[in-house]
C-alpha cells in the first residue's frame, strides 16, 4: 500500500501542470455547439503538446501511459478547471477498438487524424428496439459484392451532428443466435442515404441524434474484426468506454461539488446543520469515487486486464451526481429553477446519468453476475 | 502508486482469514454470545500469534507493523465476528503508541502487546457503551487531541451484542494525562472502521452464497433482480467503504495531510454502511435471516453497536466539514448562477 506518485508520475504531473498554465482554454462558451468546437480545439491544443491520447501507444501518437498516469492527467485537468477534450469517442473507444481489431490499413488511415481532431467520431450502437439489450440490433447490412447495403435506424447517437465517422453495429445474419449475427463497421458519415436528426432532450438542447440509413453503401474493407464478429468488437469498445469513466467522471463530480461548496459558503448556507450534514455526505461519496477509481486502476494494473469494475464506478458517479444536483436545487433556493440557471441545467441533465452508458439497472446486473458471481436471471 | 495490499499484507490477510475461519466459527461466536463470555481459547491463540501487539513497536514487545496491517487484522476479526478482547486491546495499544510518553509506553505497552492486560478506548464526551471496556484492565480516554490512561475498571454494560463485553467509563478524569496527539484518535477511527468493513463484507458474502442456492419458484432467489440488485448495491457501498478505510489507514500511517479528514470519512461512511449492509443481509435471507441460528444478527448487532462508538456518522461529517473549511485555501470564483 503506497499511494504516493512515482518519480515518473510526479515529473509528468509537474510538466503537464506547467503546460496547462500556459495553454488554458479559458471559460466555456454557453452555447452547446460552440462549447463542442471549443472542446475540439482543446483536443488539438493538447495534441500539439503531445497530451491528446496519453494511453495510446507511442507508435500511434500517444505516450503509452499507464492507467495511473492517465488518471494523473485527468486530475490535473480538473485541478486547472480545464475541460475534458472532445472526440472522446475517437480517443477512448474507436481508437483502442481499431488498434485491437483493425487491419493495418485501417490503423494507418484512421488513428492519427483522431488526435488532430480532423476526424470526429460517433457511436452507432443503440436502436429504438436495442437499448440495454444491444444484441437485439436490427439495422441490417446486406452483402452485395464488395459492399454492404445498410438499412435501419440508430438512436442516442451523441455528437453525430459533428461526426465524420461512425462506429456502426449491424446485423448481417438473421439465421444465427442474436449476438452471433452482428458485424461492426466504420461508416463514413458523408455516405449518401444517411439522415441525421437531432433529438431534442429534456434540457431543451440536442446532444444526441437519431440516424436513419436508407440503402447506405459501405465497402467491405470497412468491416472491423470480420463479418459475424461484431459482438466481440462491440464489447471491446464498451470496455474501453467504461475504463475512462472512473477518472473522467470523478473529476466532473469534484468540479461540480466545488461549485456547490463555494455557493454554500458564500451564502452562509453551511451554518444550517442539516445542509452541512448533507453536503459533507456528498463530499464523502465524491472522495470515495475518486479513491475507488485509483484503487481499481492499481488492481487492473496488477492483474494486467480491465475487469467489470468500471460498472461500479459508473453506479457511484450517477448516484452521487443525481443526489448532488437535487441537493443543489433544494439549498440554492428558488432562483436555482430559473430557466437560464446553471443549477437548473445540472439538475435536468443529471436525469440522464442513470441511463446513459449503461443504465444503473443493467450495471447492477453486471455487478451481480460478473463481480459477485450470482446465478444469472436467464 | 499502489493502492492495494502489498504481498506481505495480503499474506497477513490470508493467514488471519484462514485461522479465524477454523477457530472463530459461528458456533464459537454463538456460544460466546450465549454465555456472555469471550472465547478464551481463541483469545489465547490470538495472543500466541502476537495479534494484540501487531501495531506495537518491537522494543515494547510488539511486531512493529503499521496501521494498514493493523486494519487488515481488525477487518478479519470483524469478518469472523470473533469474540475476544482484541479490538479494544489493539485500540488501546495503538492510541498509547502515539500519545503516551516513552515512560508510559514502557510501563503499559509490553503487557498490552502480550495480551496480559486487556484494553479499551473511550471518548470523554460520549456515553456510548465502549466495546471490550467491560473487562478491560486499562482504559484510554481520548479527549480532543489529548487524553488519559486509567487502570480504573469501567462499569460493565449488557448490550444487544453479547459477543463483546461492553462498559462505560466511571470517571473520565481518573488516571494519568497523555500527550497531545491527533494521530491517536485518527488511528482508532481507522481500526474500528476496518472492523466494521469486515462485519459488512461477511454479511454480503453470506448473502451471495445463500441466495445462490435457496430456491423459490423453482429457481435460486438470486436470479430475481429485486434480490440481486440489493446485493449489487451492497457491493458498491462496500467498494466505497474499502477505498475509504484503506486510504485512511495509509494516510494516517504516513502522516499525509489528508489523514484526519480521511479517517473521519471512513468512520462516517462505515458507521452507516456497516449497519445498512448487515441489515440488508438479514432481509436477503428472508425469514431464516431473522432466526437466532442464521447468525446474521451477530454481525448486525455489532455493526449497530460500533456505529456511534468513537463518534457516529453525523459527528464525523461535522468534523470533516470543519477540516474541509480549513483546507480550502483558494476560493473558487466560478459560480453557476
Amino acid at each position: 500500500m503506497d499511494l504516493t506518485l512515482s518519480a515518473d508520475e510526479l515529473a509528468f504531473r509537474d510538466d503537464f501542470r506547467a503546460w496547462i498554465a500556459d495553454h488554458h482554454p479559458g471559460s466555456p462558451p454557453s452555447n452547446v455547439e460552440e462549447r463542442y468546437y471549443w472542446r475540439l480545439e482543446w483536443l488539438r491544443e493538447l495534441n500539439r503538446g503531445g497530451f491528446a491520447a496519453m494511453h495510446w501507444p507511442s507508435e500511434y501518437g500517444g505516450r503509452g501511459a499507464t492507467a495511473m498516469l492517465n488518471a494523473v492527467f485527468f486530475t490535473e485537468l480538473a485541478r486547472a478547471g480545464a475541460p475534458i477534450p472532445a472526440n472522446h469517442i475517437a480517443t477512448f473507444m474507436a481508437g483502442p477498438t481499431i488498434m485491437q481489431w483493425g487491419t493495418q490499413e485501417q490503423k494507418e488511415r484512421y488513428l492519427a487524424p483522431m488526435l488532430r481532431a480532423d476526424n470526429v467520431w460517433c457511436q452507432g450502437f443503440s436502436e429504438p428496439g436495442a437499448g440495454s439489450d444491444l444484441a437485439a440490433v436490427a439495422t441490417f447490412a446486406a452483402r452485395e459484392g464488395d459492399e454492404f447495403v445498410v438499412n435501419g435506424q440508430k438512436v442516442w447517437t451523441s455528437e453525430a451532428q459533428y461526426a465524420h465517422f461512425c462506429l456502426l453495429v449491424t446485423r448481417t445474419d438473421r439465421s444465427v443466435a442474436q449476438h452471433k449475427g452482428l458485424t461492426y463497421f466504420i461508416l463514413d458519415m458523408s455516405s449518401p442515404g444517411i439522415t441525421r436528426r437531432p433529438l431534442r432532450q429534456l434540457t431543451g438542447e440536442s446532444e444526441f441524434n437519431e440516424l436513419f440509413f436508407d440503402n447506405v453503401r459501405i465497402p467491405a474493407s470497412s468491416v472491423i474484426g470480420e463479418v459475424g464478429n461484431g459482438w466481440r468488437v462491440a464489447m471491446t469498445t464498451l470496455m474501453h468506454e467504461r475504463s475512462m469513466i472512473g477518472a473522467g467522471y470523478g473529476i466532473r463530480l469534484r468540479n461540480y461539488l466545488t461549485v456547490v461548496e463555494s455557493h454554500l459558503r458564500a451564502h452562509g448556507l453551511l451554518d444550517d446543520p442539516i445542509v452541512a450534514d448533507r453536503f459533507t455526505d456528498l463530499e464523502i461519496r465524491t472522495r470515495a469515487l475518486e479513491l475507488s477509481a485509483l484503487r481499481q486502476i492499481s488492481e487492473a494494473q496488477a492483474r494486467g486486464s480491465v475487469g467489470s469494475e468500471g460498472s461500479i464506478l459508473k453506479l457511484m458517479w450517477s448516484d452521487t451526481y443525481s443526489r448532488l444536483a437535487e441537493f443543489a436545487i433544494e439549498t440554492v433556493g428558488p432562483d436555482a429553477l430559473e430557466d437560464a440557471s446553471g443549477w437548473a441545467w445540472e439538475y435536468l441533465r443529471s436525469r440522464a446519468s442513470t441511463i446513459e452508458g449503461g443504465t444503473s439497472d443493467i450495471l447492477r446486473n453486471i455487478v451481480a453476475d460478473r463481480v459477485l458471481g450470482l446465478p444469472r436471471a436467464r | 502508486m499502489r493502492f492495494m495490499l502489498s504481498d506481505e499484507q495480503s499474506a497477513i490477510q490470508d493467514m488471519a482469514r484462514e485461522v479465524l475461519a477454523a477457530e472463530s466459527t459461528f458456533d464459537r461466536v454463538r456460544s460466546a454470545g450465549e454465555e456472555r463470555q469471550y472465547d478464551s481459547e481463541l483469545w489465547a491463540l490470538q495472543r500466541s500469534m502476537g495479534w494484540p501487539g501487531v501495531g506495537v513497536p518491537q522494543r515494547w514487545g510488539g511486531q512493529g507493523l503499521g496501521l494498514v496491517e493493523l486494519s487488515v487484522i481488525a477487518e478479519e476479526c470483524g469478518y469472523a465476528c470473533s469474540s475476544t478482547p482484541l479490538l479494544g486491546t489493539i485500540l488501546a495499544a495503538t492510541s498509547l503508541v502515539s500519545a503516551a510518553s516513552s515512560e508510559q509506553c514502557e510501563r503499559y505497552l509490553p503487557s498490552l502487546a502480550a495480551g496480559e492486560v486487556r484494553g479499551a478506548v473511550a471518548l470523554t464526551a460520549d456515553s456510548t457503551p465502549v466495546p471490550d471496556a467491560g473487562e478491560a484492565g486499562l482504559i484510554v480516554v481520548l479527549e480532543g487531541s489529548g487524553g488519559r490512561v486509567s487502570l480504573q475498571p469501567a462499569q460493565p454494560v449488557e448490550t444487544i451484542d453479547p459477543t463483546l463485553r461492553y462498559g462505560r467509563v466511571v470517571d473520565p478524569s481518573a488516571g494519568e494525562p497523555l500527550n497531545q496527539s491527533p494521530i491517536a484518535y485518527d488511528s482508532t477511527l481507522v481500526v474500528v472502521s476496518a472492523h466494521q468493513l469486515g462485519l459488512a463484507q461477511r454479511a454480503l458474502d453470506l448473502s451471495v452464497a445463500y441466495t445462490s442456492v435457496r430456491e423459490q419458484f423453482g429457481v435460486p432467489v438470486a436470479t430475481f433482480q429485486a434480490v440481486s440488485h440489493r446485493l449489487a448495491q451492497a457491493h458498491v457501498d462496500l467498494t466505497a467503504a474499502r477505498s475509504l478505510v484503506y486510504h485512511a489507514a495509509w494516510a494516517v500511517q504516513v502522516g499525509d495531510s489528508e489523514a484526519s479528514a480521511s479517517a473521519a470519512r471512513a468512520k462516517a461512511w462505515l458507521a452507516e454502511a456497516s449497519r445498512t449492509v448487515t441489515g440488508s443481509a438479514i432481509h436477503a435471507h428472508g425469514g431464516i435471516g431473522f432466526t437466532w441460528e442464521a447468525n446474521l444478527h451477530w454481525l448486525f448487532k455489532r455493526a449497530t453497536m460500533l456505529g456511534p462508538y468513537l463518534g457516529g456518522a453525523r459527528q464525523h461529517r461535522s468534523r470533516l466539514l470543519d477540516m474541509l473549511g480549513t483546507a480550502q485555501t483558494t476560493s473558487h470564483e466560478t459560480d453557476h448562477s
